[in-house]
C-alpha cells in the first residue's frame, strides 16, 4: 500500500514537471516569432511609405519556400527574418527613410541591421541573413524578394519577372530563382507598376 | 579545480563510495543509484541550486534506512558526483560555497526533521506517513521554485524548507525497502528538467524586452535610458500598492515598453529644443497609441496595450489620448504615468539626449511636484507608495 502510494505520487508530479517544461518549451518560439513581428510593425510604422506589407512580403515568400520543399523550420527562420529585416530603420533619422529621394539612406538599412541584430542574442542568427556575403538561401530569396518590389515600383512586373531571370551573376540560386519567378508570375503578373502605399494602419 | 582533476576526484570518491555500501550496506544500492542519477540529472538538465537541494532528500534516505554513517557516505559521494559531473559537463565548477552549503543545509535538515518528527509523533519515526511524502516533495519543490527564485536570500531559506521536508517523508520512507526510493528519480529528473525551460523562457522573455529597448535606443537614446530607469521604479510603486509579484512583473514590462511607440515618431520633434506647434505635440501625443497598437499587431504581450495606451491619461480627465477619468485609467496606467513623469524631470542621459523642453530638476524638488500634482495629474494613492518606493530606492 505504501509503496503503490509512492510510486503513484512520484508518476503525478513527474507528469507535472514534464508538463510545465514542455508548455515552456512549446512558448518559446512562439514568443520569438510575436517578438520578431513586433520589429516588423514598430519597423514598417517608422519606415513609412514602401512596397508590400511584411504580412503579404511573408505570404509571397512562404509560398516560393514551400515550392522549394523547405523544412518547416527554415520556413519559420524565413518568416522571423523578414519580420527583423528592416530593424536597422531604428539607426536612421526619420526624415530620411520619409523622403524617397534619399532612397540611398534607405539601402544602408540591411547592413545597419545586421549590425544590431548581431547584438542581440535572440536575432543574432538573423544577422548573417541581411550580409549579401554571408546570407543563406533565406536571405537571398528575400534579397530577391526586395529587388522585385523596388523595381516595380516603376517598371511593369514581367518585365522585372525577365530581367531577374536573364541575370546572369550568381546572386541567386538558380532552382530558387526559378520558383520565386513563377510564384511572383501567378501573384503580380498582371501588373503594371504598383504605386506607392502608406503602410500599416 | 580543472575539469580532468575534479572528474578524476569524482570518480575515485564514487569507487569508494560504492566500495563501502557493497561491503557495510549492500541492501542500499538503490539509494547510490538514486543519489548519482539526481546529480546527474540536476546539473545536466538544471543548475547547481537545484542539485544541491537535493542533497538533503539522499542524505536524509541513507540515515533512514542505514543510520549515520551511510548518510555520511552519500553526502560525500553526491559532493564528489557533482564535482565529476559539473567537470565533465562544461556546466562551471561546484566550489567551496556549494559544499559548505550543501553540508550545512543537510546537516540542519536532518537535525530539524529528527526534531519535528519526534515532538509531532515519536511513534511515527518510522511509521508510514506516505501522504506526507506526496505533499512534501510538491510543496518543497514549489518553495525552491518561487521562493529561491524571486525572494533575495530566498534560496537559503528555501533550501532549507526543502532539505527539512524531505527529510520529515524520509523517515515515511524509511518503512519501505530501498528499491522503492528509485520511484523519486522520475520527480527529480523531470524538476530539473523543467526548471531549465523555465529559466530558459524567462531569460529569453528578457531578452526580447531588451531588444526592443535597444531599438527605441537607436532610434532616440533619451528615450531608451529613460526607458530602462522607469521600470525598476514602476515595479516597486507597484509591489508597494500590493500587486503580486506576477503582476508587478507584467507592470515592469508594461513600464518598459512604455514610450515604445517613439520610435515611429521624428526625433527631431521629440528633441526639438524650442516650444512645440499644435501640430507637434499632437504627433507626440500619437505615441501611446503606437506603443499599443506594435503590440496588439504582434500578439506580444496584448495585456499589457491597454496599460501603454492610457498612459498618459490623467485622473482629472485631462490626459489624452482619450481623456478618461479616475478609475477608468488603468492601474498599471497611473503607475507608470507618475514614475514616467518623475523621470522626465530628473532625467538626464549620458548620451545627451536630455529631454528638451526642460531643464532638469533635482530629486527632491521633482518628487515635492509630483506630490503637488496629487490628485489632478496623479493618482493619490499612486504618488503615496511612489513617494516610499523612491525612499527605498534611496536607501539601496
Ligand atoms: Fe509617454
Ligand atoms: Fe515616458
Amino acid at each position: 500500500m505504501t509503496e503503490l502510494l509512492l510510486v503513484a505520487g512520484c508518476a503525478g508530479i513527474t507528469v507535472f514537471c514534464l508538463w510545465v517544461a514542455v508548455s515552456a518549451r512549446k512558448r518559446r518560439p512562439l514568443m520569438l516569432g510575436r517578438a520578431a513581428r513586433a520589429v516588423g510593425v514598430a519597423m514598417s510604422l517608422r519606415g513609412g511609405l514602401v512596397g508590400p506589407s511584411n504580412d503579404e512580403f511573408g505570404q509571397i515568400a512562404d509560398r516560393i519556400g514551400a515550392r522549394l520543399g523547405w523544412s518547416e523550420a527554415q520556413r519559420v527562420r524565413l518568416a522571423n527574418t523578414i519580420q527583423v529585416r528592416q530593424i536597422g530603420f531604428a539607426a536612421i533619422p526619420y526624415q530620411h527613410l520619409r523622403q524617397p529621394h534619399l532612397h540611398r539612406v534607405r539601402e544602408r538599412a540591411p547592413e545597419i541591421g545586421a549590425d544590431l541584430l548581431e547584438r542581440l542574442p535572440i536575432w543574432s542568427q538573423f544577422s548573417d541573413e541581411l550580409r549579401p556575403t554571408r546570407r543563406s538561401e533565406v536571405g537571398q530569396l528575400i534579397a530577391l524578394l526586395e529587388e522585385f518590389f523596388y523595381r516595380m515600383e516603376s517598371a511593369p512586373a514581367m518585365d522585372v519577372l525577365r530581367q531577374i531571370q536573364s541575370q546572369t551573376d550568381d546572386r541567386y540560386d538558380l532552382a530558387m530563382r526559378e520558383a520565386a519567378v513563377g510564384v511572383l508570375q501567378e501573384s503580380y503578373g498582371n501588373r503594371v507598376a504598383r504605386p506607392k502605399v502608406a503602410l500599416v494602419d | 579545480m580543472n575539469s580532468f582533476a575534479s572528474r578524476t576526484l569524482g570518480l575515485s570518491a564514487l569507487v569508494a563510495l560504492s566500495a563501502f555500501v557493497a561491503v557495510v550496506q549492500p541492501q542500499l544500492w538503490p539509494l547510490v543509484v538514486l543519489g548519482i542519477g539526481a546529480e546527474i540529472g540536476a546539473l545536466y538538465w538544471s543548475d547547481r541550486r537545484w542539485s544541491i537541494s537535493l542533497a538533503p532528500l539522499v542524505v536524509s534516505l541513507g540515515y533512514a534506512h542505514g543510520g549515520v554513517s551511510t548518510a555520511l557516505a552519500f553526502e560525500v559521494g553526491l559532493l564528489a558526483w557533482g564535482l565529476a559531473v559539473a567537470g565533465a559537463s562544461g556546466m562551471g565548477r561546484v566550489g567551496l560555497p556549494e559544499i559548505a552549503r550543501s553540508l550545512l543545509t543537510s546537516a540542519v535538515a536532518l537535525a530539524g526533521g529528527w526534531v519535528v518528527v519526534a515532538a509531532v509523533s515519536p511513534t511515527s519515526l518510522s511509521g508510514t506517513a506516505v501522504s506526507w511524502v506526496i505533499g512534501a516533495v510538491a510543496a518543497s519543490s514549489a518553495l525552491w521554485f518561487w521562493f529561491g527564485a524571486r525572494v533575495p536570500g530566498g534560496s537559503w531559506g528555501s533550501l532549507l524548507a526543502a532539505g527539512g521536508l524531505m527529510t520529515i517523508f524520509a523517515f515515511g520512507l524509511g518503512t519501505v525497502a530501498p528499491i522503492w526510493c528509485l520511484a523519486l528519480l522520475g520527480p527529480i529528473v523531470a524538476g530539473a528538467w523543467a526548471v531549465r525551460e523555465w529559466r530558459r523562457q524567462r531569460e529569453e522573455d528578457q531578452a526580447i524586452l531588451r531588444g526592443l529597448i535597444l531599438l527605441v535606443q537607436q532610434a532616440h537614446p533619451y528615450t531608451g535610458a529613460h526607458l530602462e530607469r522607469v521600470a525598476a521604479l514602476a515595479e516597486s510603486t507597484g509591489r508597494n500598492l500590493g500587486l503580486n509579484a506576477k503582476r508587478a512583473q507584467r507592470l515592469r514590462a508594461a513600464a518598459i515598453l512604455h514610450d515604445l511607440g517613439k520610435v515611429a515618431i521624428d526625433e527631431q520633434i521629440l528633441e526639438k529644443p524650442s516650444r512645440l506647434t499644435d501640430d507637434e505635440f499632437a504627433e507626440i501625443k500619437r505615441h501611446s497609441e503606437l506603443g499599443a497598437k506594435i503590440l496588439e499587431k504582434s500578439g506580444l504581450y496584448p495585456e499589457i496595450a491597454p496599460w501603454i495606451l492610457a498612459h498618459h491619461e490623467r485622473p482629472d480627465g485631462r490626459g489624452y489620448p482619450f481623456g478618461l477619468h479616475g478609475d477608468a485609467i488603468p492601474l498599471e496606467s497611473r503607475i507608470i504615468a507618475c514614475v514616467d513623469a518623475f523621470d522626465a524631470m530628473v532625467g538626464v542621459s549620458s548620451v545627451g539626449g536630455r529631454r528638451s523642453y526642460r531643464e532638469p530638476v533635482d530629486p527632491e524638488g521633482a518628487i515635492q511636484e509630483v506630490l503637488r500634482c496629487a490628485g489632478t495629474q496623479f493618482d493619490t494613492e499612486v504618488v503615496e507608495a511612489f513617494r516610499k518606493a523612491v525612499g527605498q530606492e534611496v536607501m539601496a
